[in-house]
């Protein structure tokens, strides 16, 4: 009986290079916080942030991912023929279709598959869970991970919940074949449940649908969906039940925090950071990534970009154990061990 | 004198304060306690800020038979007529 | 046998900052959270005192609370409920309550609480709505805001804390005495974890006219930063002060086998009552040299080993005399080697929140070795030969003891003794 040829498989992948892209205009705290009655004191208190980077007109969402996917290939001595795949994960590419991925893939040269997904925050560590498994199953040998947000377009600068901790950038990665093992199985969910508690303000079918004669725009009033979250709600879940997946990820990885050379959480705000650190009983000795302070939080982006940061910053990281967990809207989240670059 | 519409949403939004239940949620055949998990001091708590926003009554006896958000709007809009 | 008592978990909400972090580099850094109240009521019922020291940031601002949960506590609820969530997660459990946290029985999780007057704001909100709209208009949640006890209920519900939720009503002393308490619970064996503190939230026109009228308030509206100077010859008075503090005390074995970390030891408690004056403390501080010799001979502690204080020092003209009566009556000739901090001169008084921040304060100084600022104090009063510190000052290495003092009225004496681990 015939049967159907298959991929041969690879026992073992890992991220090859990090690449990074920041948006163009560094803003501080005290440029936002009259439309929010606020202080830099008060926001560097709450949330770590005392700048945050964001992209001006001239940068576009797609320009910000192109950099970034340019920037992991050359750090990996690649070029776009070697990728069999490219995976952004974005919430602010502006079109429901065609995909940011595919117009990634263009300019670099590339025609192979490539597709956006939508994880919010976690959805760097959703596109790395994804290409481990492609380059584990043979679908491809390297594949470009891309987490990328221009947030700034879809923020109202006088809503006080989530607005002023916003930044814009990208991140990429290459996930290739190995020799050794690289990535460890990612633990992940979901709990749509709770897909009130971050998100945007309306969907696009409400605008569609509003009535604006008998419901004419307010004065102030933003039209487009802009975000939100329910901040006290998310960082009780982000504080306990992110601890709880981390601590997870460790054991699924079969290493202890001692182990751990590094930890890179989502950049959401840096008491999260600090509470996870003390729930985990990190040792001193692991490199915490604050990317957060100067970037701010760049939801998808937030990961790698923190990670290309902490390897600059300590090039003996490499080869190291790095924790890297993503969290936000959805609920989503996931977490993974890796081998650094 | 508020229109039915104008009662759900002033309602909604004092259900939202209470309880912490989406706006959205709240629509006319929602039960109080089935569908919205309201236990009755909110209920009650719930009804003394309807009586101030809509200058109503609302006897406490009455309340029991509020099951519904519909019927909490019918009888607003009976009572301030 | 006695189980040793530890501290492996604090929480702050104070005028000093939202959390322990900021409450506690502000103490260092000698900072006032004693500002001009900005209040239509004081112009409005012309409040002779017009300053307090009301906590850093509005608690419905807090990331620890939702608005739900903000409206159904009074203010004395929402601070204590923030502390004790920041103590909590401090502790390092897993999970965020005693029913999720694996290492945690939650049926041997306590609470102990202390509050001078309970839900005041609610009360008095209650009586005007009463008053200006009548009997429908009264909110159902309005007894269970108002009762005293409502702190220490809400953090058992929030932190599923089954052993027990009690809670101390002594004014001043009301946390200090809860401390005593949790302590007890543990050291009977009854409780594993206690989350002991206190809290307060009476900034209202109603106490600030009362307190005016006994004369126990600085009146210096003219420059509030220096209003509270305890020591100085030129103290008129206290000053209002709002908020809470948590401490997570556990049993050494329970920190230990869940390999917490350990900031010091609750060594001794010590309580008497003066018998003497509603409100005057009794001159010659018999009652207070008592509870600190208990606190002292129940940590097995040497007069010697005591480095630092934690003063009760409110800043009024009488009261601060009595409390260095006592210190020298322990400590002797000793006494010059005791760095005295009056902590209140930072943070206003707390009044049943006060030994609660203030046993923070300590814990923090034996863990870091670091005695916290006295502010304003500019010529010592000649009647209190104590070495008082006036800027943050290192305590010595090896095992040291600290203690915290918080007097009442009523003439309630309550001492705790903490030991460097």
């Amino acid at each position: 009986m015939t049967t159907l040829a298959q991929n041969p498989i690879n026992q073992y992948s890992r991220i090859l290079s990090y690449g990074a892209s920041r948006g163009n205009t560094i803003v501080p705290n005290d440029d936002l916080v009259e439309k929010i009655d606020s202080s830099d004191e008060w926001i560097r208190q709450r949330t770590g942030i005392a700048t945050r980077h964001r992209a001006d007109e001239n940068q576009s969402v797609t320009d910000l991912a192109v950099e970034a996917a340019k920037d992991a290939l050359h750090n990996a001595s690649l070029t776009g023929a070697d990728i069999d795949a490219v995976i952004c994960s974005t919430i602010t590419h502006p079109f429901a279709t065609p995909s940011l991925a595919v117009l990634v893939a263009d300019a670099i040269d590339s025609r192979c598959p490539a597709y956006d997904i939508s994880a919010a925050c976690a959805g760097f560590c959703y596109g790395i869970a994804q290409a481990d498994a492609l380059v584990k199953a043979g679908t491809a040998r390297n594949a470009l991970v891309i987490g990328v947000e221009k947030l700034s377009d879809f923020i109202d600068d006088t809503e006080r919940t989530i607005s002023f901790l916003l930044g814009d950038g990208a991140g990429a990665a290459v996930v290739s074949t190995s020799d050794s093992p690289g990535i460890s199985p990612t633990v992940w969910g979901s709990d749509g449940s709770r897909f009130d508690t971050v998100g945007m303000t309306h969907s696009m079918l409400e605008i569609r649908n509003r009535d604006f004669v008998a419901h004419p725009v307010q004065e102030g009033e933003k039209i487009w969906p802009t975000l939100r979250q329910d901040g006290p709600s998310v960082f009780r879940w982000a504080v306990w039940e992110m601890a709880k997946v981390a601590k997870q990820a460790l054991e699924t990885a079969g290493i202890t925090a001692d182990d751990l050379g590094a930890l890179i959480t989502h950049q959401a705000n840096e008491r999260i950071i600090d509470q996870m650190v003390k729930t985990l009983k990190l040792p001193e000795t692991v490199a915490v990534a604050r990317d957060i302070v100067d970037a701010g939080n760049t939801s998808a982006a937030s990961v790698p970009l923190a990670a290309h940061r902490l390897l600059q910053e300590n090039p003996e990281l490499s080869g190291k154990f790095a924790l890297q967990i993503g969290f936000g809207a959805g609920l989503a989240f996931a977490a993974q061990v890796v081998v650094l670059p | 004198m508020a229109s039915k519409e104008e009662i759900l949403a002033g309602l909604a939004e004092i259900v939202n304060e209470e309880t912490g239940v989406e706006q959205s949620d709240v629509q006319l055949d929602k039960s109080f306690t089935e569908d919205l998990d309201i236990d009755s001091i909110s209920m009650m708590t719930i009804v003394v800020n309807a009586e101030e926003k809509f200058d109503v009554t609302i006897p406490d006896e009455e309340v029991k038979n509020l099951k519904t958000v519909g019927d909490a709007v019918d009888f607003i809009e009976n009572a301030g007529k | 046998m006695t189980h040793k008592v530890v501290v492996t978990g604090l929480g702050a909400f104070s005028p000093l900052g939202e959390d322990v972090p900021t409450t506690w580099k502000n103490a260092l850094e000698g900072v006032s959270g004693v500002k001009t109240i900005e209040e239509p009521w004081v112009e409005e019922y012309g409040i002779p005192v017009s300053f307090a020291a009301q906590v850093a940031i509005d608690p419905t601002e807090s990331e620890r609370l939702s608005k739900v949960e903000a409206k159904r506590l009074d203010p004395s609820g929402q601070f204590a409920l923030i502390a004790a969530r920041e103590a909590w997660a401090d502790a390092g459990f897993s999970g965020e309550d005693a029913d999720s946290a694996e290492e945690v029985d939650s049926e041997r999780t306590a609470v102990a609480f202390g509050t001078g007057m309970g839900g005041v704001w609610t009360l008095l909100d209650a009586w005007d709505t009463l008053r200006e709209k009548g009997p429908r208009r009264m909110l159902p949640m309005t007894v269970p805001m108002l009762m005293p006890n409502s702190s220490a209920a809400a953090i058992s519900m929030n932190l599923k804390a089954r052993a027990a939720a009690q809670t101390v009503v002594s004014a001043c002393a009301s946390s200090t005495e809860a401390m005593e308490i949790g302590v007890e619970l543990i050291r009977s064996g009854k409780a594993d974890v206690v989350v002991v503190g206190g809290s307060e939230a009476a900034i209202h026109p109603m106490t600030i006219a009362a307190f005016a009228k006994m004369q126990a308030l600085s009146t210096r509206n003219d420059d509030p930063a220096a209003a509270s100077r305890p020591y100085d010859t030129e103290r008129d008075g206290f000053v209002m002060g709002e908020g809470a503090a948590a401490l997570i005390i556990e049993s050494e074995e329970h920190a230990k086998a869940r390999n917490a970390s350990i900031y010091a030891e609750i060594a001794g408690t010590g309580v008497s009552a003066d018998a003497y004056h509603i409100t005057a403390p009794e001159p010659s501080a018999l009652g207070a040299t008592r509870a600190l010799r208990e606190a002292l001979e129940d940590g097995n502690i040497d007069p010697e080993q005591v480095v630092h204080v934690n003063a009760h020092a409110t800043s009024t003209p009488v009261g601060d005399i009595p409390e260095s009566l006592a210190l020298r009556e322990v400590f002797g000739e000793h006494t010059k080697d005791v760095a005295v901090s009056a902590t209140k001169s930072m943070t206003g008084h707390l009044l049943g929140g006060a030994g609660a921040i203030e046993a923070v304060f300590t814990v923090l100084a034996v863990h870091h070795r670091k005695a916290p600022c006295t502010i304003n104090l500019n010529e010592q009063d000649p009647q209190i030969e104590l070495n008082v510190v006036t800027e943050a000052r290192d305590l010595p290495d090896g095992e040291i003891v600290a203690v915290s003092n918080s007097f009442g009225f009523g003439g309630h004496n309550a001492v705790i003794a903490v030991r460097s681990v």
